[in-house]
């Protein structure tokens, strides 16, 4: 493997004194599951590796009324930091509590070894269409906070996806966290992903429902993962859901999903497969969030 | 006395009748039902600490004094020439000790008769140039810095393009067959079997490309000391890779050593000398330094063997009551641009059943890949698939259990050879592998069928393998004074159990106890020769020669007691050894403790002995098992789940239950991955692997692994050899996909032909029978 040289800042002000070197390439690394491979088969030849993990609040695991709370008008809900470990996320109570479906998502990833090192930081920032918190943070409408040399901003999730190993990141900026707003009480999430093997294996499809309680019922949001150059939204299933969950809304759901899906073939699966699953495990994500559903 | 004499042993399939040289063994052979006193009793293995605590030296632990790093720049491209090679830069870069490539080469340019470094390059991975430095990272830099200028030539990536009417060609100066008309066997004929046929099935399979994925890497350590070069290999032979090098190097065994003391798998992909050990060797010689090579987890998919992938057709022919009228067996394989003969997929139809007219023809082909290797009962796994796959459809077809269809075309006798067995017990697997499983149960009850999507289903297949060893096989047993023994075989142990078991057997035959039995092999320099571990034929081919060497040893030791207790005029042959007493038999009372006879040895050392003796004449020597498995398959995933097998083995006298089970267990995950998800793919449009690394070839996990239980019949083999034992290294892994696959058929009535059992695979079978109005009722 090509040598590289490793820092490991304290400080926003010395990460971005790194990132802003513009005669080497500096590559920011949290888990580094993905980049190391990456480096040994010679795809990213990095001058740097700037380890993010020391630097403030990237670890962070807290509610959003806590001390992280910034800015007016976000409401309660979970900060995370950029560090987190999918493994921390899978068995934390507080992520369980509210935010299941994205605790499952975790749980999913990898295999053991991986999601102790894994993060939720790099695994957007990797951005990969199969990426597997990816569609829980999509139905939970997660925000990705941005830290550059010229201040903060964030970015709605689905923005920050913008293609296969691309992110809204500009040059020069790290992903610190996640806010992620909390579900109203009585909200019911479901992930599931589909694979070639049950554990250390890629998504060949990945679909994440969240049913949001409102005081007319359920409000339903619908993502799916591995089916297009991005994880996506199907708003067409999200309104049909809302609206009805007859056997035939249900079956009419998934098949607006399919319709949002443009899947590949690839050694994975093939395309037929891929969009044969997206309706399948869209129908099976519908009733296992309707299982737990109170009975009226 | 040693004598020439002629031999049968059969080896991956084929059946070799040798000339060696044997010697009697002097042993009385163990009975069936011996009361013996370690073997065959559950023994962990006595390097086990070793290898958990990382004490254990693999080749890739290997680190001498000054040791350079060997790395190798390999070809991208499928086929090409090499007009020119530009090593200049990495010549001049601080830390390599030396570069060579075609128009540099190194002081011995061919190995095998084949050239290091060809000017046609025939597959992704094959061998361009070579780097020597200080370190690992230094060598890939080097290697970045070669600049080859390549001439692409079409190629053909698989059978299919590599046979067609106007395929490119593999290598410029052969054509792309390396056996058009195939390896043919026959016995009776195909007309007459047709024609006596009620019912006939005929069905096409094809399998995949397999990697052995050992943990280990392919990889070689030399280190020379005037004339006489230490090589490490990772090996499943060092006495073939003494040889091998030797050879290369063009100087007398006795200045070559080779040690492969501990080594992480090799499945049939560990040979002889390859281009990194002989590299390696030279790059040494050249330095006056060590020089370590080993192959990078790419490198061992690209250039390190593979199981080759087939295409079958098998059609049988039965009458009404099952017998078995037909059994014929085309297939085709490619191996590889240097492959030799295909692997002997037609075995299994040749022997697994007793039917008057078989035929089984295998066509080679060569493609632009590396050359196939052998891989865990080469061509078995792959035939056995076909065969038993077409059993249960012909089984189906005549309204016939599956087993009972088996039972009726039991072979006594050896179907090929004519002879009889020295011992079979294949019924008594299937009868015990029956009962476990609870076969006779019309459903499983605990396990309902049609909740949910979920299907469940069971399926059976058969095996038949060789494993019977024989000679040239030889130990050397020296007793030390203390009373402790060390035994000295020339075999290696590639993960089986081999240490322990010729330790066990050692130990019982001294009537020691296995702490004072030190086992010393993996290496050629102390150990007379030992077989290569391959054809599962170590266990069978030595074990009768420890035995050998332990009976001399005691004999001298029974002689020297006779004369301490007075009894020099008494015959060796009236002592026993008991509970570590020599015994006079005439008069029990009449005893010496082993250790008062040694402790009267002083310095003296007695050394002693054995070799293999000849296999039975005219009498075939095989191994038997059958495997039942139960899965559930999705029906609107297509995804399969192998939830049980029922693994039953006849392998003669079982030594260590164990390393035994554990070696079921291996056989049957190995197994499972070939079934469901292992898969080297090609891109069709560049010829390169799309698979060549661990995270897109796709091994099972411990989570993918079936619920395991491992029986064996356990009735030693007394006609086989004197210690009643065969070998089990390959014999698990054979029925496992196809017993799954007709698993999958009861499950939901769709014959899957192709592997792996893929769900993408099976949803579209399951798509396009329900389309048809197909259903297992009435097909």
């Amino acid at each position: 493997m090509r040598a590289f040289n490793y820092c490991r800042p304290t400080s926003y002000g010395e990460a971005f004194h790194w990132l802003a070197g513009a005669d080497q390439l500096v590559v920011p690394v949290a888990g580094a599951t993905d980049l190391i491979p990456r480096i040994r088969d010679g795809l990213l030849r990095p001058d740097v590796v700037l380890d993010i993990k020391d630097l403030p609040d990237m670890r962070a695991l807290t509610p959003t009324d806590g001390r992280l709370t910034s800015g007016e008008g976000v409401p309660p809900g979970l900060y995370v930091g950029a560090a987190v470990r999918m493994n921390e996320l899978a068995r934390s109570e507080l992520v369980s509590s509210r935010w299941g479906v994205l605790a499952m998502a975790a749980a999913s990833m990898g295999n053991e070894q991986v999601r102790n090192r894994a993060t939720i930081g790099g695994n957007i920032c990797t951005a990969s269409p199969a990426a597997d918190t990816a569609p829980a943070l999509y139905v939970l409408e997660a925000a990705v906070c941005i830290k550059g040399p010229d201040g903060d901003r964030t970015v709605a999730i689905a923005d920050f996806f913008a293609g296969p190993r691309k992110n809204a990141l500009h040059r020069g900026e790290l992903v610190v966290g996640l806010t992620i707003p909390q579900p109203p009480e009585g909200s019911i999430g479901h992930f599931e992903k589909l694979s070639r093997r049950k554990a250390g294996d890629l998504s060949i499809v990945s679909v994440a429902a969240l049913a949001v309680r409102t005081d007319a019922g359920y409000r339903w949001r619908l993502a799916l993962g591995a089916v297009g150059p991005t994880p996506l939204r199907s708003p067409e299933s999200e309104a049909i859901l809302s609206e009805s969950l007859t056997d035939e809304a249900i079956d009419r759901a998934a098949a607006s999903a399919y319709g949002c899906c443009c899947p590949i073939s690839d050694i994975r699966s093939g395309l037929e497969y891929r969009q044969a699953m997206v309706i399948n495990l869209t129908r099976h994500a519908i009733h296992a969030v309707m299982a737990q559903m109170p009975t009226p | 006395m040693p004598k020439i004499r002629k031999t049968k042993v059969e080896f991956e399939g084929r059946i070799e009748e040798r000339e060696v040289i044997v010697e009697e063994e002097h042993v009385e052979t163990w009975p069936r039902g011996a009361t013996l006193r370690l073997v065959g009793k559950p023994t962990p293995r006595v390097d086990g600490v070793a290898r958990v605590s990382g004490r254990a030296l693999y080749t890739h632990d290997v680190q001498l004094p000054r040791m350079l790093i060997g790395r190798f720049l390999r070809s991208p491209h499928p086929h090409a020439r090499i007009k020119a090679v530009d090593s200049a830069k990495a010549e001049a870069l601080p830390g390599v000790a030396l570069v060579w490539h075609r128009y540099h080469p190194a002081p011995i340019a061919t190995l095998e008769g084949r050239e290091i470094f060809p000017e046609e390059v025939a597959y992704e991975g094959a061998e361009v140039a070579f780097v020597a430095a200080r370190d690992d990272r230094t060598a890939e830099d080097a290697l970045a810095l070669i600049n080859v200028t390549y001439e692409l030539l079409p190629f053909a990536f698989d059978l299919e393009s590599a046979t067609a009417e106007d395929a490119p060609k593999v290598l410029l100066d052969e054509g792309n067959w390396v056996s058009r008309e195939g390896d043919v066997y026959q016995r009776g004929d195909v007309g007459t079997g047709l024609g006596d046929a009620d019912e006939v099935v005929e069905l096409t399979f094809t399998t995949p490309i397999a990697s052995h994925c050992c943990l280990e890497t392919h990889g070689s350590a030399a280190s020379w000391e005037g004339d006489q070069v230490t090589v490490w290999h990772s090996t499943q032979s060092v006495f073939g890779t003494r040889s091998s090098v030797a050879d290369a190097l063009g100087i007398p065994m006795d200045k070559v050593r080779v040690i492969s003391d501990y080594i992480g798998g090799g499945f049939g992909s560990k040979w002889g000398a390859e281009p990194y050990t002989l590299m390696a060797i030279l790059a040494a010689r050249e330095t006056r330094r060590p020089v370590k090579a080993v192959l990078g987890r790419e490198e061992e998919h690209l250039a390190a063997g593979y199981r080759p992938g087939s295409w079958q057709r098998v059609r049988l022919g039965a009458r009404e009551d099952g017998t078995l009228t037909l059994i014929e067996h085309d297939a085709k394989v490619a191996t590889g641009a240097f492959g030799g003969g295909g692997p002997v997929i037609g075995g299994p139809s040749k022997d697994l059943y007793a039917c008057p007219n078989v035929r089984t023809v295998v066509r080679t082909s060569r493609t632009n890949a590396d050359h196939a290797r052998a891989f865990r009962a080469p061509g078995y796994v792959e035939g056995t698939f076909a065969l038993e796959g077409a059993m249960d459809a012909l089984a189906h077809k005549l309204g016939m259990d599956p087993l009972t269809l088996r039972m009726k075309n039991y072979a006594e006798m050896s179907p090929s050879r004519g002879g009889p067995y020295t011992f079979k017990g294949l019924r008594q697997a299937y009868e015990m592998g029956a009962e476990r499983f609870g076969w006779s149960r019309a459903v499983p009850t605990d396990l309902p069928n049609g909740q949910g999507p979920w299907r469940r289903g069971r399926g059976i297949a058969s095996q038949i393998w060789g494993g019977g060893g024989g000679p040239p096989a030889n130990a050397i047993v020296r007793l030390l004074p203390d009373g402790t023994a060390e035994l000295s075989v020339g075999v290696q142990d590639i993960g089986t159990g081999t240490k322990t078991v010729l330790t066990q057997v050692a130990a019982e035959e001294l009537g020691l106890p296995l702490e004072a039995v030190r086992c010393i092999i993996g290496d050629t320099l102390p150990a007379p020769y030992g077989p290569g571990s391959g054809g599962s034929v170590t266990l069978a081919s030595t074990t009768p020669a420890v035995r050998s060497a332990c009976r001399e040893v005691l004999r001298q030791v029974i002689a020297l007691a006779a004369v301490m207790l007075g009894l020099e005029d008494a015959s060796v042959d009236d002592f026993d050894v008991e509970r570590g007493d020599i015994v006079y038999r005439k008069d029990p009372d009449r005893r010496l403790a082993f250790a008062r006879v040694t402790a009267k040895m002083g310095d003296y050392t007695i050394v002693a002995k054995g070799a293999r003796g000849p296999n039975p004449d005219d009498k075939a020597v095989n191994t038997f098992g059958a495997h039942f498995a139960e899965v559930a398959v999705n029906v609107e995933t297509g995804q399969l789940r192998v939830e049980r097998i029922v693994a039953v083995h006849d392998i003669g006298r079982v030594v260590n239950p164990l390393t035994a089970t554990s070696q079921v267990y291996g056989g049957v995950m190995m197994g499972v991955g070939y079934a469901t998800t292992e898969e080297r793919i090609i891109d069709p449009a560049t010829g390169l692997q799309l698979t060549a690394n661990l995270e897109d070839y796709k091994v099972p996990l411990v989570t993918d692994t079936p619920a395991i239980e491992v029986l064996f019949v356990d009735v030693a083999d007394t006609e086989a050899n004197s210690v009643g034992s065969k070998g089990l290294g390959e014999p698990p892994i054979i029925p496992v996909a196809a017993a799954i696959a007709n698993a999958v058929f009861d499950a939901v009535g769709v014959r899957v032909t192709d592997l792996p059992i893929t769900p993408d695979r099976l949803l579209a079978l399951l798509s396009r029978a329900s389309n048809a109005g197909f259903s297992k009722e009435v097909e």
